[in-house]
């Protein structure tokens, strides 16, 4: 920059005494703005200039509104969000009246853009590695949705998959910025469609699989204390061997050659009957295991029918697991349950047919949200598994029609927003319109439920990825 | 009929053998058309009868909401509407004295949704795959009226429906026209006399049957598009065909792909057919090329996950000046699905006033019932949906249904809501 400026100022001098001499003032702002240019320094404003969404109905994802509101992003963060919210200096300005900005909306359950699936019983495949980062169309199609972070899951068909992740849909950016969470919870299914014996047996399997975990934690456990036992027997040993020696050494004199021979045989002998414990293999899954068993990772299971549903219920009481249910069909019947053992449940978004609904028989139910929601259970929304590879996931009309069958209009955001970041343990980056979360915001042209609403641009991270056909 | 009892009377007794052929061919003839046109009036018989029984009759309704969905498919503010023998009466207007009035605080008038494209309330499959032409068949045979799915249609807000042929016949059958409900209480068939049913899609092709492949389907259907015009198919059994060669009765043709709406394009225009399109893959290919050739395009059915394209198809085609039906695709979607696809199309650019003209005018029209049903208009039979809030807006409940002016649903929250005097 110094050296363009340098240029500048040496042209100028040089015709100053020219043909443009006397208008050499009016020449200066050119030069300096083509030095700008030139240097590159204007794209980097362009980064760190913050930008200033205005006169839009501001909904914050947490329940609070405001009309006319601003919400500022700089820095890849939220820095300001309000209805007397000042302007920053050179910010850049986005008319938005008339217009609605929430959060980007969370899909708690997507295979969207998921390539493949982790073979049965490998706790420690990783959904974030089968993310696809250049599904560009199907990225897209989320946007479309005002989408702009999925939970993606490891599941198999029944049993334990593995590590489901939290992603954000930031193409080409760093692997920090998309991953947000590369293990947010252990996956497994109880596929109710094999029959009751189907079921038995695969609940049967999980129930081993945490009882192996706590076993292979109680035999580390042994051995690290009998790997200490030896280690102070050891050393208590050779520390008598010295003293052995040193007494030997004293007395060493007074003896024969054969006596000495006999002695050292003895303590050999000795010596060979102390044995190293042996070290248990590394287990990968018992730990991911164990790291479920200990709280720090969720057990997301996916169980499509209620007896599916009270048998993992049964299990996660009995290891005081940190539970969250997937699809849940038929998870209004045990309702009641699930509140009094503080069970998340996610459900799918796209409603099942008519004929299907009737199969279901008592399982079946019109408004499973609202029927959970009142019994305080809390609900967040998914768009599940998608019929084809081009459909699209509009998860704001899933909920929408949940709000119609009597869901409470304020928690409906809250599903798709704060309340789903809670879910998958990142509220502190997304989900919410606060200052200091992460810039994801989306904005509508109606209020996101309403018929018609369109998305209109999508920021994430603070960047522009997305803007509706003929939006200018 | 009286006048064929008269023209057998003066039937002269001396005649010649080839005369009296030639008399009695046309006498058939005669008697086929009128057969039509008195199966045609059957179904206005049976709706004016129904109009006017006893659960109905004399008694002066008024439904009050806030807001009513005028013809044009707009939401127009204080809706009023008087029904007087199960027939819209007045629109708007001062209330008249002494009146059964229900009042819904808040709500919306919606004349009552029309889902042209169901297999609603069927026993077994709809069609018959014996023969690849079948105009004889009727779907209303197949017709269940206690079938529990109907009372689930009713509740999402459905009083009318198409049952529909299925796919798997070049020609399937006629279209029949049903209600969810009716005064007397149950479901009821409006007219069996609906559109005739054809279809191009994949199903059609089978290898014990012909045809086995695309151009020899449209090579019979041509062949018999001809026998008719060539006058030697004339055997009464064949008069849906014939109805239909000649131009006096709709044929929805089943198109899956852009090339099968182009030959059905291609046909209307070489045969003079009247003829609606069931598509949605291809729209924004062919949209353009559809121009007056054909009378609708029947869109659907579009699930909560609809690809982009399809969700966007009746936008194109509205764009393009074609009158589009949405169809729910009922029983294999949910109850709701003629919203969730309204919704979706609104999304994806279809504006709203044709949004819910596609779900209550424009299907009637394309059910030949255009001037009976799916209208809050004076004269239109008061088949009418109350919404909470705007019918394309998923967050809005049903809070009631009226099939020919009688309540025959109450949303259990609402129950208490209306019949004051």
């Amino acid at each position: 920059m110094f050296d363009n400026r340098d240029v500048m100022i040496s042209s100028v001098t040089q015709h100053r005494s020219g043909r443009f001499a006397r208008a050499w003032w009016l020449r200066w702002p050119v030069l300096v703005s083509l030095a700008w240019w030139l240097s590159g320094a204007n794209l980097i404003s362009a980064q760190v200039r913050p930008l200033a969404i205005e006169g839009a109905t501001v909904l914050t994802g947490t329940g609070e509104v405001f009309r006319q509101g601003t919400v500022v992003l700089q820095g890849g963060k939220i820095s300001a969000v309000g209805r007397k919210v000042k302007r920053p200096l050179l910010a850049r300005r986005v008319e938005a009246r008339r217009k609605y900005v929430t959060p980007g909306f969370i899909d708690c359950y997507t295979v969207l853009t998921l390539r493949g699936k982790p073979r049965s019983g490998v706790a420690t495949a990783r959904a974030a590695d089968a993310f696809d980062w250049y599904a560009r169309d199907e990225i897209e199609a989320a946007w479309r949705a005002g989408i702009t972070a999925v939970y993606l899951p490891a599941h198999v068909p029944d049993g334990t998959g593995g590590l489901g992740a939290v992603i954000r849909l930031l193409p080409h950016g760093s692997p920090d910025d998309v991953v947000l969470a590369g293990e947010a919870a252990l996956c497994s299914s109880v596929a109710g469609r094999g029959g009751a014996l189907a079921r038995v047996k695969t609940t049967e399997a999980l129930r081993r699989g945490f009882i192996a975990a706590r076993e292979y934690r109680e035999a580390c456990e042994d051995y690290e204390e009998s790997l200490k036992e030896y280690e102070e027997q050891l050393a208590a040993r050779s520390k008598k061997a010295k003293a052995d020696a040193a007494k030997k050494k004293a007395s060493g004199k007074a003896k024969g050659p054969n006596e000495k021979k006999e002695g050292e045989a003895k303590a050999g002998k000795k010596e060979e009957e102390l044995k190293k414990p042996e070290e248990p293999a590394t287990d990968r899954v018992n730990e991911v295991l164990l790291r479920v068993l200990d709280g720090e990772l969720r057990w997301r299971v996916e169980a499509q029918d209620p007896a599916a549903i009270s048998n993992v219920l049964d299990i996660a009481e009995e290891f005081h697991l940190a539970l969250v249910l997937e699809g849940a069909t038929g998870a209004h019947l045990c309702a009641e349950r699930l509140a009094a053992l503080d069970v998340p449940v996610v459900l799918w978004s796209q409603p099942a047919g008519l004929a299907y609904q009737w199969k279901q028989g008592e399982q079946g139910c019109a408004a499973p949200a609202t029927v959970l929601q009142d019994a305080g259970v809390a609900v967040c929304f998914g768009s599940g598994v998608l019929p084809s590879r081009g459909s699209e996931p509009r998860l704001a009309l899933g909920v929408a029609r949940a709000i119609g069958q009597g869901f409470d209009e304020v928690a409906a955001l809250g599903a798709v927003t704060s309340e789903a970041a809670a879910l998958l343990g990142v509220e502190d980056e997304i989900g919410r319109l606060v200052p200091g979360n992460r810039a994801d915001v989306v904005i509508w042209s109606r209020h996101p439920f309403a018929p018609g609403a369109r998305v209109e641009r999508v920021y994430i991270g603070g960047r522009e990825v997305y803007r509706a056909d003929g939006d200018e | 009929m009286s006048t064929s009892v008269d023209e057998r009377s003066t039937v002269p007794m001396a005649m010649s053998e080839a005369e009296r052929r030639a008399m009695q061919s046309d006498r058939i003839r005669r008697i086929a058309c009128v057969g039509l046109i008195a199966a045609l009036m059957l179904p206005a018989m049976g709706w004016a009868q129904a109009a006017s029984s006893p659960t109905s009759a004399q008694v002066v309704r008024v439904v009050e909401a806030n807001a009513y969905v005028t013809p044009e498919g707009k939401l127009r503010r204080s809706g009023r509407v008087v029904i007087e023998n199960g027939v819209i009466v007045q629109v708007g207007g001062e209330r008249p004295a002494g009146t059964v009035v229900d009042g819904y605080e808040g709500g919306v008038l919606c004349p009552g949704l029309i889902d042209c494209h169901t297999g609603l309330g069927v026993l077994g499959p709809l069609g018959e795959h014996a023969a690849a032409v079948q105009p004889r068949v009727r779907a209303r045979d197949a017709f269940n009226r206690y079938s529990w799915q109907l009372r689930a249609a009713l509740e999402a807000g459905i009083t009318t429906f198409g049952l529909v042929p299925d796919d798997e016949n070049l020609v399937g059958g006629r279209v029949a026209v049903c209600q969810t409900a009716s005064p007397e209480g149950g479901a009821r068939a409006l007219t069996d006399g609906g559109p005739l049913k054809l279809s191009l899609a994949p199903g059609v092709f089978k290898v014990d049957r012909e045809p086995t492949s695309r151009s020899a389907a449209l090579g019979m259907l041509r062949e018999k598009l001809e026998a008719v015009h060539g006058g030697s198919n004339s055997s009464a059994e064949r008069d849906a065909l014939r109805a239909f060669a000649e131009g006096r009765l709709a044929g929805w043709l089943t198109a899956p792909s852009g090339a099968d709406v182009l030959a059905g394009v291609q046909l209307a225009d070489e045969y003079g057919l009247r003829l609606t399109l069931i598509h949605t893959h291809d729209a924004r290919l062919v949209a353009g090329e559809l121009g007056d050739a054909v009378e609708g395009v029947v869109v659907g059915p579009l699930g909560m996950m609809a690809e982009r394209r399809d969700a966007e198809a009746a936008k194109r085609f509205v764009e393009a000046g074609v009158p589009v039906a949405l169809a729910g695709g009922l029983p294999h979607q949910p109850a709701d699905s003629l919203r969730i696809g309204a919704c979706v199309a609104t999304r994806a650019g279809l504006p709203r006033a044709a949004a819910r003209r596609a779900i209550t005018s424009e299907p009637a029209k394309l059910l030949g019932l255009g001037k009976w049903i799916g209208t809050i208009e004076k004269g239109y039979q008061a088949d009418l949906v109350v919404f909470s809030g705007d019918p394309l807006d998923l967050r809005s409940r049903v809070l009631a249904v009226y099939v020919g002016g009688c309540r025959v649903y109450v949303a259990p929250a609402t129950a208490t809501q209306g019949d004051r005097p």
